[in-house]
Order: C-alpha cells, then sequence, then structure tokens
C-alpha cells in the first residue's frame, strides 16, 4: 500500500513516529545503566556527617592480563546495598563482600572437613590464662587499589570500628560482654585481650562462619578518604577480587585481583545480575543467559533434567520459624536498666499465645497454646512435599550459639500430633481453636509463601481460621511488619539476602516496631552464662535451662530448615564448592571450569 | 494563530501545572503517612540531641504547609532528595534509568502503531474474511491476557524453548523485542479494534460512496478518504496507550528484569526507599501531562474545526 | 432494532427453521452471554459445584496434571502447589470476581455518572472541577500509588477495591458528560427547565436515562479492565489475600512452574481471558445496538 505522505495529518504523524524513534535511539547507545562506581578521588575527602558527593576517578589499579578469561554470571533477587549514613554505621563490610571474595577474614573453614584455615594469619597462640590469643599476620598481603600492605594496625583498627559506639556489628554484643581489646604488637602479630574466657571469641571473630567475623580492610585509607566515601568505595580489601562495577539495582561487576596474596582463582571475571522474578530467573538459566541462579526445590528435577544444566544442593545456617508475637513481659534491658512504658508497646495479652505477665496460669496457658502450634505442623511433610526433600524439620529456634552437642537433647523434639495439640488447645481454653493472622515475609528462599501457607493450612485444623498475609518482594518492611505486633509472622532466619542495616537496628530496640516480641530473659541469659562454663554439673543445669526456655515454652516455633539449591551450567563448570555462611552466594573462586 | 486556539492552549497549560501541583500535595501527603524518616536514617543508639538535630536538618520540626513549601522549593530546583538506601541524589538515579525506560516505551508505542494501524486497516477492508477474524482475535487476545503472563510465555517460548532472544535484561537490541511486544499489544489491540470499527463507519459513509460512483480506485479510496477521517479514534487511542505503557511498564519491567523506571519503582517499595517512589510518581506525571499537551497540538493541528471544550 | 431483510417465503420447511434460528442467533453474542451464564451461575452455586476445598488441601497431591494429561478424574484440572484443587478454586474464584467485578462497576459506574451527569449539566467552574479531577486521576501513575499504599498500610481486598473503584471511575465520568452536552441541548430538558422543574429532578428524570446506554457500555468494557487489573496488582504483591482463590492471584502463584505444572496458571488465566473477551464482545454488540454513535468508545 502506498502511504500518501502529503498532507498534514500523516506528516505529524511521522514526526510523532520519529520523534519516539529518535529517544529511542539515544536510549540504544545510553541505555546500559552507565553508573560508574562509586570510587575514590585522588585526594583525600575531609570527614563530614552529610551525605556525601560520590568521588570520580577511580584509584583501582591497573590490572595485568589475566590467566584465563573464564566469565562466570549468577542471576540475584537483590543487588541494591544499603549506603547507610556511613558516619553512624561501622565501615566494616556487610557479610556478602566476604562471600564475594573482596575481603577476607584471618581463618575460614574448609569447605569438605571441619578445619580452619588460615588466610590473613599464619598462626595463633592461645595465652596461657585462657583471656586472649596472639596473631601472626601473614607477610606481603595487598590491599586492592594500591593501599599498600596489610599490618598488624590495619587488622586492629578493623576490629575496633567493627565495635565502636553505633556499630551495628552483630559481634558488638560479645566484644562488649568480654571486653575485649586488640593491640598490635609489632607490624605482624597482634594481640587479643578479654577481661573473661570464652569460647565462642575465636570462631566468631577469627573465623568465616560469623557475622562477627573481623574483615580487614586498609585503615591508611578510610583515615585518606573519610568514613563516608571509604565505606562507599568497595576497593580497599585483600581478597582475590575487586569490585569493578556496581550498578545498583542492576548489576555487579567482580574482576580477579592480580595482586592477591594466596592461589588465584581460574575466574577473571564475575558478573551479577539482578533478576527479580523468579520464573524469569530460571529462564534465564535455561536460555543460557546465566550460568547459575537459585532454584526453588519443585523444580529441582526439571532443571536437573535440561541437558545443558545440573543441580547442586547447600544448606544455609537459617531456618524457617513461626514468630508469635506480643511477649512483652520483660521488664529490663539484658544490662539490667528498667524498660518504659512497661508492659512494653506491642504487649497484648488477649492473644492466646501471649499470657498475662505475673500471672502464672495465664502464662502455663498461653505456654501450652503456643505448644499446640507447634504439634500441629507436620514438619516432615512440608520437606518432602514442598521442599522435595531438600532440608530437614527443624526443632531448634537457633538463636542460640553453634554447640548443638551441648544443646540437643532427644525431648527438643516435637512430635506431629495434631490430636494431642487439640487436647492442649482444650486444657488452654481454647477447645474450638483460635483465630489468627499469619504474615509471610519473603525475599529469603524462594518457597517461603508456599511453607507459610502450608503452616496456615496446619494450623487451621485445630478449629480456627487462620489467614495469611503476604509481604512479597519485601524482605521485611518495618512499618508493615510492625503494625500489629501480636500476630503470627513465618519468615526465614536472616540467611539470605542482605538485611539492610536499619533493620537489624529496628530489631534490636526493644521499642522498635520490628522487634519480634522474644524480649524473653532466660534463654538470652543463659547464653551468656555458656561463657564460664566449667564443669558437668554447670553443663546439665545448663541444658536445662535451654530446654525449658526454648523448647518447653517454645517462645518461637521453628519450622524447617530448607536447603537452598542451585541450578548451574553444568557444560561449563565442573564443581563449585561453598563454604556454610550466609545464603549470599559467593566462594568463587572455589569454582571449576571445565 | 488564531486566538481562540491560543487560549486553549493556554488553559491546557494550566490545566497541567495544576495536575502536576495536585500531584505532588499527594506524594507529599503520601510521605508524611508512611512514618518518620528518622527511623531509617539514624541508629537506636543516637542521643535525643541526635534525633532533634536530624530533625531540624530534615525540617521536620516545621507545620506541615512549610515542610510542604520547602519540598515545593526543592522540587523546583530540580531537587527531589536523595535515595534513603543509596544515599544519592534521586534525580541522578532516575536520571540514569530514564533511557532505558524510553526505549522500551518507544519501541512498544512503535510496535502498537506500525503492527496495530495496518492491521486495523487491513480487517476493515476484508471485513467478514478470514484475515479480519485473524486480526480480531489477535487484537481481542491482547487485551484479554494478564501482561505479566503474556511476559512469562513470550520469554518461555521465544528464550527457553526456541533460544532465539534473550530471555531477561537490556544485553542489546534483540533484548528490546520481547519487551516491547508484551508492552505494545495491548495498544496494537486498541488500535486494530479502534481503527476498524472507523474505517468500517467511514467506508460505508456516504462520502465514500459518492467518491466510489465518481470512479475513484479503491485503494485511493481507502487511503486517501477513508483513512485520514478515520483517524481521531486511533490519536484518542494513541494518547490512551501512553497511560498504558506506564502501568503495564512496571509489570513488564519487573518481569524482564529491563532496567527501567518501572522496575526502580519496584525495588524501592521493596527496599522502602520512599523518596524513589516518589520521584518516579513525580516524573511519569509529567511526562504524561507533557505527552497529552503534544496530543493537544495535534489535534489542533490535524482539524483547525476541532470542537474545543 | 434491525429490522430482518425479507427474503422467500420458506417457512413451511424444517430446514427453514433451523435457518431462521441461526439468523435469530447470529444477531445476538451468543458465546458472550453463555460464558457469562456459566459464570454467573458458578458464582452462584460454588459451593455446590465444587468438588473440593477451595482453600484446603493435602500436600501429598501437589502438581497433579489435569485429568486429560495424566491426572486423575478426582481433580479434573489438576491441582496447584499446596494440592488444592484447580476446578474447585476456579469455581470460588468466580464468586470472587463476581463480587470484586459488581462492587467496583457498581461504586465506581455510580460515581463516574453521578459526577458526569453533574458536570455536563452545570457547566460552568463545577464542569472545570471535575474535569480537572478526572484529568489528574488520568494523569496519575495509579499502579505507583497502588505500590505506595500497599507498602505503607499492607495489602487488604479494602485497599483492593479501592484502588479498582478510582481506576474506572474516571472512563464513566467522561462519556457520560460528553453524552450529557449532547442531552442537554434537547428540548424535552429545555421544557422542563422552563416549566421550573428543579436541577436534581431534570438530571434524575430526563438525563439520567439518556445516559444509560452509555453507562452499561462503558461498564461492560471497564469489566476486562478490573479482572486484568487484580490480575497485575496480585503479580505485584497488591492484591488480595492470597488465601482467597482470586483467579489473577492464581495466575501469579503458578507463573514459576510455567513449564512444569503450566496447568496452574494456564487454567485461571484461561478463564481470565475468556470472562474478559465475552464482556468486551458483549460490550461492543450492546454498543452497535444501543448507539452507533458511540463506535469511538473503546474503553
Amino acid at each position: 500500500m502506498r502511504i500518501n505522505i502529503r498532507g498534514r495529518t500523516q506528516v505529524y504523524a511521522a514526526g510523532i513516529i520519529g520523534l519516539f524513534v529518535l529517544v529511542a535511539g539515544c536510549g540504544t547507545s545510553s541505555a546500559q545503566p552507565a553508573e560508574s562506581p562509586p570510587v575514590l578521588a585522588a585526594t583525600s575527602a575531609a570527614q563530614s556527617t552529610a551525605a556525601t558527593a560520590l568521588p570520580e576517578e577511580s584509584l583501582l589499579a591497573e590490572t595485568p592480563p589475566a590467566r584465563t578469561t573464564q566469565t562466570f554470571t549468577l542471576a540475584a533477587t537483590d543487588v541494591t546495598f544499603p549506603a547507610m549514613v556511613p558516619s553512624q554505621l561501622p565501615v566494616a563490610p556487610s557479610g556478602f563482600m566476604r562471600r564475594w571474595g573482596v575481603y577476607e577474614t584471618a581463618m575460614v573453614w574448609a569447605v569438605d572437613r571441619p578445619e580452619l584455615e588460615f588466610r590473613l594469619i599464619t598462626g595463633w597462640e592461645m595465652d596461657p590464662d585462657g583471656r586472649g590469643w596472639t596473631l601472626e599476620l601473614k607477610q606481603g598481603v595487598q590491599f586492592h587499589g594500591n593501599w599498600g600492605e596489610m599490618t598488624a594496625e590495619d587488622f586492629v583498627w578493623s576490629f575496633e570500628d567493627e565495635i565502636r559506639d553505633g556499630s551495628i556489628h552483630s559481634g558488638i554484643g560479645l566484644a562488649r560482654a568480654t571486653g575485649a581489646k586488640a593491640e598490635a604488637i609489632d607490624t605482624y602479630t597482634v594481640s587479643f585481650r578479654l577481661d573473661n574466657p570464652n569460647s565462642f571469641f575465636f570462631d566468631a571473630f577469627f573465623g568465616n562462619g560469623s557475622g562477627a567475623s573481623t574483615k580487614v580492610f586498609s585503615k591508611n585509607r578510610t583515615e585518606t578518604l573519610g568514613l563516608d566515601a571509604a565505606f562507599l568505595d568497595l576497593s580497599g580489601g585483600t581478597g582475590p577480587f575487586v569490585f569493578k562495577k556496581w550498578a545498583q539495582g542492576d548489576e555487579v561487576v567482580l574482576e580477579a585481583f592480580e595482586g592477591y596474596h594466596g592461589t588465584p582463582s581460574g575466574l577473571k571475571t564475575v558478573r551479577i545480575l539482578e533478576i527479580k522474578e523468579p520464573a524469569t530467573q530460571i529462564a534465564a538459566l535455561k536460555s543460557g543467559q546465566v550460568d547459575a541462579s537459585l532454584v526453588p526445590a519443585p523444580l529441582a528435577e526439571d532443571v536437573a533434567s535440561h541437558p545443558r544444566l545440573g543441580t547442586l544442593s547447600f544448606g544455609v545456617p537459617g531456618s524457617q520459624r513461626l514468630y508469635p508475637q506480643g511477649q512483652f513481659c520483660m521488664k529490663t534491658t539484658l544490662a539490667g536498666d528498667p524498660i518504659e512504658p512497661y508492659p512494653r508497646p506491642g504487649y497484648d495479652p488477649t492473644k492466646p499465645w501471649v499470657g498475662e505477665c505475673g500471672n502464672p496460669v495465664s502464662q502455663e496457658n498461653a505456654r501450652k497454646v503456643r505448644m499446640a502450634m507447634s504439634m500441629a505442623i507436620d514438619r516432615q511433610s512440608i520437606v518432602d512435599n514442598i521442599l522435595g526433600g531438600f532440608g530437614r524439620p527443624s526443632y531448634l529456634p537457633e538463636v542460640l550459639p553453634p554447640l548443638l552437642d551441648l544443646v540437643w537433647q532427644d525431648r527438643w523434639f516435637i512430635p506431629y500430633d495434631p490430636d494431642a495439640a487439640r487436647k492442649l488447645l482444650v486444657e488452654a481454653g481454647y477447645p474450638d481453636g483460635f483465630d489468627a493472622l499469619i504474615r509471610i515475609t519473603t525475599g529469603s528462599h524462594p518457597l517461603e509463601v508456599e511453607m507459610g501457607q502450608a503452616v496456615a493450612q496446619f494450623l487451621g485444623a485445630l478449629g480456627g481460621d487462620i489467614r495469611t498475609e503476604v509481604l512479597t518482594y519485601s524482605g521485611n518492611r518495618p512499618s508493615v511488619v510492625a503494625r500489629e505486633r501480636s500476630d503470627l509472622w513465618f519468615r526465614s532466619s536472616s540467611a539470605g539476602t542482605a538485611e539492610p542495616p536499619e533493620l537489624t537496628q529496628l530489631r534490636r530496640n526493644p521499642e522498635n516496631a520490628f522487634n519480634p516480641g522474644l524480649e524473653v530473659r532466660e534463654p538470652l541469659a543463659i547464653i551468656r552464662l555458656m561463657d564460664s562454663i566449667t564443669s558437668k554439673e554447670e553443663i546439665d543445669k545448663i541444658r536445662e535451662r535451654l530446654y525449658d526456655g526454648f523448647s518447653h515454652n517454645q517462645w518461637i516455633i521453628p519450622v524447617v530448615l530448607a536447603d537452598q539449591i542451585l541450578g548451574i551450567n553444568t557444560d561449563k563448570i565442573l564443581e563449585w564448592k561453598m563454604t556454610t555462611g550466609s545464603g549470599y552466594l559467593g566462594d568463587f573462586e572455589n569454582i571449576r571450569f571445565k | 494563530m488564531p486566538k481562540f486556539k491560543v487560549r486553549f492552549l493556554v488553559r491546557r497549560v494550566i490545566a497541567g501545572i495544576v495536575t502536576l501541583l495536585v500531584v505532588t500535595v499527594l506524594v507529599f501527603g503520601l510521605s508524611r503517612i508512611q512514618g518518620d524518616p528518622r527511623s531509617l536514617l539514624i541508629s537506636e543508639d543516637a542521643s535525643l540531641e541526635q534525633w532533634d538535630e536530624l530533625g531540624r536538618q530534615l525540617g521536620l520540626d516545621q507545620p506541615a504547609y512549610r515542610q510542604y513549601l520547602l519540598y515545593m522549593a526543592r522540587l523546583v530546583r530540580g531537587d527531589l532528595g536523595d535515595s534513603t538506601l543509596q544515599r544519592r541524589p534521586v534525580a541522578d538515579i532516575l536520571w540514569s534509568r530514564i533511557p532505558n525506560s524510553a526505549l522500551l516505551a518507544g519501541a512498544a508505542f512503535a510496535f502498537a502503531i506500525l503492527v496495530g494501524v495496518p492491521l486495523g486497516v487491513l480487517s476493515a477492508v476484508k471485513r467478514g474474511s478470514f484475515w479480519d477474524r485473524g486480526v480480531r482475535s489477535f487484537a481481542v487476545l491482547g487485551q484479554a491476557m494478564p501482561v505479566f503472563w503474556v511476559a512469562l510465555l513470550l520469554i518461555y517460548i521465544f528464550a527457553v524453548g526456541l533460544e532465539w532472544l534473550p530471555a531477561s535484561r537490556n544485553t542489546g537490541w534483540t533484548s528490546v523485542i520481547l519487551p516491547a511486544i508484551t508492552l505494545g499489544w495491548f495498544g496494537a489491540s486498541g488500535q486494530v479494534r479502534i481503527l476498524r470499527s472507523s474505517m468500517l463507519d467511514v467506508l460505508d459513509s456516504e462520502y465514500v460512496r459518492l467518491a466510489r460512483a465518481k470512479g475513484a480506485s479503491g485503494r485511493a479510496v481507502i487511503w486517501k478518504h477513508a483513512f485520514r477521517n478515520a483517524l481521531f479514534g486511533p490519536i484518542t487511542f494513541a494518547a490512551l496507550t501512553l497511560a498504558s505503557l506506564v502501568t503495564g511498564s512496571i509489570v513488564v519491567e519487573t518481569v524482564f528484569a529491563w532496567p527501567g523506571l518501572g522496575l526502580l519503582a519496584v525495588q524501592a517499595v521493596s527496599n522502602s526507599d520512599y523518596p524513589i517512589l516518589q520521584g518516579v510518581i513525580l516524573l511519569t506525571t509529567f511526562i504524561f501531562v507533557f505527552a497529552s499537551l503534544l496530543v493537544d497540538v495535534l489535534y489542533m493541528a490535524i482539524d483547525p474545526r476541532v470542537r474545543i471544550r | 432494532m434491525i429490522t430482518p431483510v425479507a427474503g422467500p417465503d420458506l417457512s413451511n420447511t424444517r430446514l427453514t427453521t433451523a435457518r431462521n434460528l441461526r439468523r435469530q442467533l447470529r444477531r445476538w453474542p451468543v458465546s458472550s452471554i453463555v460464558i457469562l451464564s456459566i459464570l454467573v451461575v458458578a458464582a452462584g452455586f460454588a459451593p455446590l459445584i465444587a468438588p473440593h476445598d477451595a482453600n484446603l488441601g493435602d500436600l501429598g497431591d501437589r502438581h497433579i496434571p489435569p485429568v486429560l494429561f495424566g491426572g486423575t478424574p478426582d481433580h479434573i484440572l489438576g491441582t496447584d502447589g499446596l494440592g488444592r484443587d484447580i476446578f474447585s478454586r476456579i469455581v470460588h474464584g468466580a464468586r470472587i470476581s463476581v463480587a470484586v467485578a459488581v462492587v467496583t462497576l457498581g461504586v465506581g459506574g455510580a460515581i463516574g455518572t453521578l459526577l458526569g451527569i453533574v458536570s455536563g449539566y452545570a457547566g460552568g467552574w463545577v464542569d472545570e472541577v471535575i474535569m480537572r479531577i478526572v484529568d489528574i486521576k488520568f494523569a496519575v501513575p495509579l499502579i505507583l500509588i497502588a505500590l505506595a499504599l500497599a507498602m505503607i498500610l499492607g495489602p487488604s481486598l479494602g485497599l483492593l477495591l479501592g484502588l479498582l473503584v478510582f481506576l474506572i471511575w474516571g472512563h464513566f465520568a467522561r462519556q457520560v458528560r460528553a453524552e450529557v452536552l449532547v442531552i442537554v441541548t434537547m428540548d424535552y430538558v429545555a421544557a422542563a427547565r422552563s416549566s421550573g422543574a428543579s436541577p436534581v429532578r431534570i438530571m434524575y428524570r430526563h438525563v439520567l436515562p439518556g445516559v444509560i446506554n452509555i453507562v452499561v457500555v462503558v461498564g461492560t468494557l471497564q469489566v476486562g479492565a478490573v479482572v486484568l487489573a487484580e490480575a497485575s496488582l496480585s503479580f505485584l504483591g497488591a492484591g488480595v489475600p492470597s488465601s482467597m482463590p482470586a483467579w489473577g492471584a492464581m495466575v501469579a502463584e503458578g507463573r514459576l512452574y510455567i513449564d512444569t505444572a503450566w496447568w496452574v496458571s494456564l487454567v485461571p488465566g484461561v478463564v481470565i481471558g475468556l470472562l474478559v473477551m465475552a464482556v468486551t464482545l458483549l460490550g461492543d454488540w450492546l454498543r452497535d445496538r444501543l448507539d452507533p454513535r458511540l463506535r469511538q468508545v473503546q474503553l
């Protein structure tokens, strides 16, 4: 058909279309989000408390030609990282940056045997009185970005920054409780002294298994750039990878650090792409756009049967739990200061699982309700049917330190027994069950919604009306979760996505909305007691109190420990050994290619 | 330009400004409902003095109307505040995402027009035939399926199944095809249906029959007379398509991981990053108002006799 | 009414009866009426029709395919991720869809029609103000506001209904007003005015009947918009609470298994498609029958 291009109508229409094409054309050329990584300026920036303008030029070391050109592409749900007011937070990098190999700790747990391997140290000695350690640092460890060699001063600096006032570092409680102090004895020797012996300190701060672990970064860099710029700049670590690009909400690109002090990996580039929609993640995996992606258990078989793909599973330390909220009977903080106002906001004794403070009968009834809820959940069924066998039932709320032998006894096992559960409810005064709302927050595990809905179904069998509300793509929205704090909350523990620091802040403050309401004195006091275990009688006493606090009372109702399954491109990848740690995928240096 | 046209344009511009002002009030109001921003900015160990000081810095100690004026003063200067999470100016973040959204919107609009218009004409001209029915099915289908589902279907057919196109993200010109089709299908359907009914009206009209009777050939009749007179509906609908592009782009960008403004809004929600969401709302409203104005100008240019309300 | 064209008198043959019947039927949107009737019946008698509970499922029965693809007759359309019967959920979901559509269109239509009539009849600054409000409503990206509100207030059925009402009232207002502008020029309106009738009475007795046609047409065309909006909002997490078997939410829930347990999304998706197509075609037909001038009305 010949289009008559004369006439104003067609001209204007063509003009509009042309305008769009023009804009689109501009869009193509600049369509890649050209966000340069927040990198350093050559001159120092004054320390300031206001939000800082990001400096322009890069001080990243020029990378000499790499040994290999392997690129590894990974899909992630979220690559937006909090850049909170730096002067109010520690500069200590978040856990995921260690997992990505940008920062390192003194030691790491070996992937296939229960041993600690040295990374930044070459040896350690415990002091004779058991109240300290001396660490021998590795020599010749270079920081990224030409910030020089790692010395004891950097190690001490990194530790002290993590525990300073205003820090939200998860190790701060332990460090304060033990009165820990670090000192640089000479250039490559660091000494740690505690007020009392503590069996957790060593692994917590020098290993890589906990959020408390000390990630070493350059003191020189922090002092030169100031806290703000130093935090936002990501090039001051010692690990095998450097940040090349960090486009918020889009992708992260890591590159091999040629000056790495350890064994170099076979990998040159790592790209972590944000793909929020899980169905698209799977599609990207299947179509070859990414080399690896988390896969929900029901799809594991399908992915494994794809010609190019395979699966591997790994356990994560987090678990899925149900929090009955509104239990605010705590009268003092951990330090002993009285809590005002009392009872605290959110305390709701009208809820079946919250007893009246100070009323033993009411408290016992509430306990029975919680225990009934726990017994009504068929954990094995959830594991078998929703997780496809990739996981196991959980009976521990996992707020306890990782000393399972000390803690576990057979009586912690909660049988699936809905009849017994109903009997308990009758005793507690709820013969027809009770109504409740379960809020399900997502963002950590792909099957949280289904698990939460399954829990709701099981609880519904007790007689009442159990509704669910899903907060998708939400991670955790404090204002929403907090609005009615006396309901039930189903979530994964923090293994998985990086929790924005402000949420950690909010959770710790008892006044804050986000607090799950579990402020019971006994279990927390028990943990402190475990510092000084010396005799079998002590151990037995502690075990008794732990059982009473966590299992008998079911303050937090554990549900399952869901494994994560990774779908990988088996045409390209031979194996990938991952250490335990948070659910953020990392340890890229352990990937072996075909 | 005749006086009434000028008056009309001025009225439309004023209307647009009023719209924008109302939206700023709306957005400001929402931001106050959502809670005290300080709780997200400051650590729990901060002292009362720090809390108050931050409040002073943010202007929170002022009455609401003054806060609004402060907010408007910054807005007019182009300062949309800072992202809570990224600590960067919202304006910078929006700016970096606009090219992607523009590319997608442009491609989708092009698809809607370049596919919808010819198919609409084809369907009208070959009324009742197999072509007509096929095109109408295509059109009805495009307005009857949830957008995210269409998106996923296309991905699974063309990226996973056939492996012709990338599954997600902006990786080059091939990666805009599937998102553009998903986003533009609704608009194409609308154009087909409108254009078809408009042209049927015109083709049946006395005017065209007269032209035919005078001996004008089929093609000339179609293009010279029918098409031009049938254009008002499609142009109106093109303007409406704009609105559907904005709403649709949020879902489409989320499914395709396309780094535009729509995905930015979803990310902002999931990160509780309200300033960004605020910025996206204001920007999209502005674009819509501006585009509506353009359409009004276009109307006036096409037909000087157009009835101005 | 369009009168049938006169043809040869074959009224005495059985073949003619069939042909006449077909001719009669072709004038009506049969498929639309059939589909919508089924829907209404399903909504009304859901507990009697649905073989299983829509909200409780056996975890051991997850992802059973439809009976024609290897499933069991016990679940003719298969089961979803929690073992719930999809057919039962579809049937109960009809209730939700009908309820949401009725409430939304009723409230939104009423508000829009009222404002349109007032705006068109009163004219002047009242008209200006109302039309400005309508413009603003169209300019604001509703889905972003929905996300923001879901973020602040949390998702709920009330929020969803409110959002959907807000989504559609503007279309009613605009179209009704355009119609009213024509009606007020009619002689009978002028006569009523000069006889001293109050404006309210005039609007109610003379203007309203004249706009019924367009209200019905716009209403049918908006049903599709409402249903699809519900689906998109569910996908984004701002939709109905997840235990309610709304069709849009069902499509969203099953999207992860689009190439394994494809029926979980496909079945509700097809149902939505049928509903929207049926209603749209019905709306087109109504528009053509009631007033061919309305051909330009699309949304």
